[in-house]
């Protein structure tokens, strides 16, 4: 018998329930960023089954972004990314519900975003935005997954809900009830300069970082982590959805530590003091 | 796009590459020859994520066109390109990410009278077929030209495995403990026994989780191998990781027979290499 559109899923079924599989069209993911990492959350969340997604991004595809991000292509650089989003999303289920927009998360648009979200994914390469992600999340009591990419084979994954300490006291983040003044930025942008040194103890290139730091070179990234950490996201996101007992979402400050270079290249690691040094990630 | 150099193309391309692979590196990824048996879930992605790193000649060999049950996993699979032959569409899509790239794509089944053929010239094997008796076919292939070649395997729920084959070292059916070395696999008795391992290998997900239904209906030819995109796509990526490890001469952490294993049902390790106590896997258990 010829397939239908009925048979996208067909082949979950045995990892879901057809219960689960009704569960997760029932359900609305935002995902914050359609870059490295939020490309490929989109990409898998679609292909899962996700019945609603609402993609945030302002930027445009860039000849760099082909590196690592499914979304992009030649044919799209100079393009925003959540357009293209939506068209790829839409091939892979066209009966799948995309809402898109083409700005910057902040505090002011915040709860619109995030509205009927069950889920929000911080895929954002803005450490600034991702504070104001996972204050605005907590505040809703919608649960946020949190993703890092570090040169040269890092990255982690952690999910926060109301029920978990929050972002920036997880992060050891010095706004941590502060407004978000100018100063207050700076010192929460800053922690990504440490981050870029600290790499350089894993083996990323002394050269990068300093040219980083310096503002000469961008945050270096391959595919294969972003990718990596791109699906290990979109796993965070089902089973938050799926909320099976004997399946639970890493919850911070617990965390998915992702490391290429040393023989347990996937972990779950917690902190005896119950919090991560960002700029260490 | 017109106006730009290929190699003006290729740095910007690439520009993020640099600071974890030097410039030198990046260069002979450049100059790299891959080929990947196998355009499904795991195959499609290796492409996709070869010619993102900058590889610069990527073959393909798959004889299947996209159906819809394909979607749920396959990164080229949409409801656009059912019906096409994976092999065109993905190497469309590769010249997408990078119009220099060279490419050999076959829309042909891989046996042992065309695969030293397809292999030769190529500077590492990239697997992802989905059947037992194929997999072999590669791999001695691979050994017999010197070539290195990465192996995977997925199994329900979330289960996997991928390990790294050097010319010099342990072969596939060794390190995976099938008794057939030296036998034509166009012997029945030996793709009878090949092919039983897959019905081995349902009963066995059971016992980590998988439904009992599904594997006695996978036995009795009814239901298909269960993949989601999660496993699918971290095969892919630990492999790519692998293959990039090995052309760059850097150190791959799982040469054969250790191997990546990944569960992720395991919440404290969810991917970790591992050494097999023996010397060897049960093909069954992977």
């Amino acid at each position: 018998m010829k397939e239908t559109v009925n048979d996208i899923f067909k082949r979950n079924y045995g990892v879901f329930t057809h219960e689960e599989q009704q569960q997760l069209k029932q359900a609305k993911v935002t995902v914050v960023g359609a870059g490295g990492v939020g490309g490929v959350t989109l990409i898998s969340l679609a292909r899962m089954g996700i019945g609603t997604i609402h993609v945030v991004d302002m930027d445009h595809f860039d000849y760099s972004n082909l590196n690592r991000q499914m979304l992009s292509g030649i044919s799209r650089v100079g393009k925003p990314k959540a357009e293209c989003a939506y068209e790829t999303l839409k091939d892979i289920n066209p009966s799948l519900n995309i809402e898109v927009s083409v700005e910057r998360f902040t505090q002011e648009n915040a709860s619109a975003l995030m509205a009927g979200a069950d889920v929000v994914i911080d895929a954002t390469d803005n450490l600034v935005s991702r504070v104001i992600i996972h204050r605005a999340a907590q505040t809703a009591k919608i649960p946020s997954v949190w993703i890092a990419v570090t040169p040269p084979f890092r990255g982690g994954v952690m999910t926060f809900s109301d029920k978990t300490p929050p972002y920036e006291l997880v992060l050891q983040h010095p706004s941590y009830n502060k407004q978000l003044t100018e100063d207050v930025c700076a010192e929460i942008n800053a922690i990504k300069n440490r981050r870029a040194q600290h790499a350089t103890t894993f083996g990323a290139l002394p050269d990068w970082a300093d040219d980083f730091v310096n503002g000469q070179q961008p945050w270096a990234v391959i595919a294969p982590i972003a990718n990596i950490v791109g699906i290990l996201a979109s796993y965070e996101a089902l089973k938050v959805i799926l909320n099976r007992s004997d399946l639970a979402p890493i919850w911070a400050p617990q965390l998915v530590l992702v490391n290429l270079a040393t023989p347990d290249m996937v972990k779950v690691v917690t902190s005896a003091e119950g919090s991560w040094d960002n700029g260490c990630l | 796009m017109n106006n730009i150099s290929s190699d003006h193309f290729y740095s910007e391309m690439t520009k993020k590459n640099i600071g974890v692979y030097t410039l030198e590196q990046q260069a002979r990824l450049r100059q790299s020859k891959v080929i990947i048996f196998g355009l499904g879930g795991v195959g499609g992605l290796e492409a996709i994520l070869c010619a993102r790193t900058g590889i610069g000649h990527i073959s393909g060999v798959d004889p299947d066109i996209f159906e819809i049950s394909n979607i749920n996993r396959q990164m080229l699979a949409t409801t656009k390109t059912v019906d096409h032959y994976k092999s065109e569409m993905t190497e469309a899509h590769l010249k997408e990410i990078n119009p220099h790239l060279t490419t050999h794509f076959h829309s042909v089944r891989v046996d042992e009278s065309n695969v030293l053929e397809l292999m030769t010239g190529h500077d590492l094997v990239l697997e992802a077929l989905d059947d037992m008796p194929s997999r072999v076919i590669v791999h001695r292939a691979a050994k017999s030209l010197g070539l290195p070649s990465i192996s995977m395997s997925g199994s329900p729920p979330h289960r996997g495995f991928v390990s790294t084959f050097l010319p010099e070292g342990i072969a596939y059916e060794d390190a995976l403990n099938i008794p057939v070395k030296g036998k034509s696999i166009t012997d029945p008795a030996v793709s009878n026994f090949i092919q039983d391992l897959k019905k081995k290998r349902a009963l066995y997900s059971v016992t980590r989780g998988a439904p009992k239904e599904w594997a006695q209906d996978f036995c009795a030819g009814k239901a298909g191998w269960i993949i989601t995109p999660i496993r699918a796509s971290l095969l892919a990526s630990f492999s790519c990781h692998e293959a990039i490890q090995v052309l760059i001469e850097q150190p791959p952490l799982a040469i054969a027979p250790k191997a990546i294993i990944i569960d992720l049902d395991d919440m404290q390790h969810p991917v970790s290499v591992k050494t097999p106590e023996n010397g060897y896997w049960e093909a069954s258990e992977i």
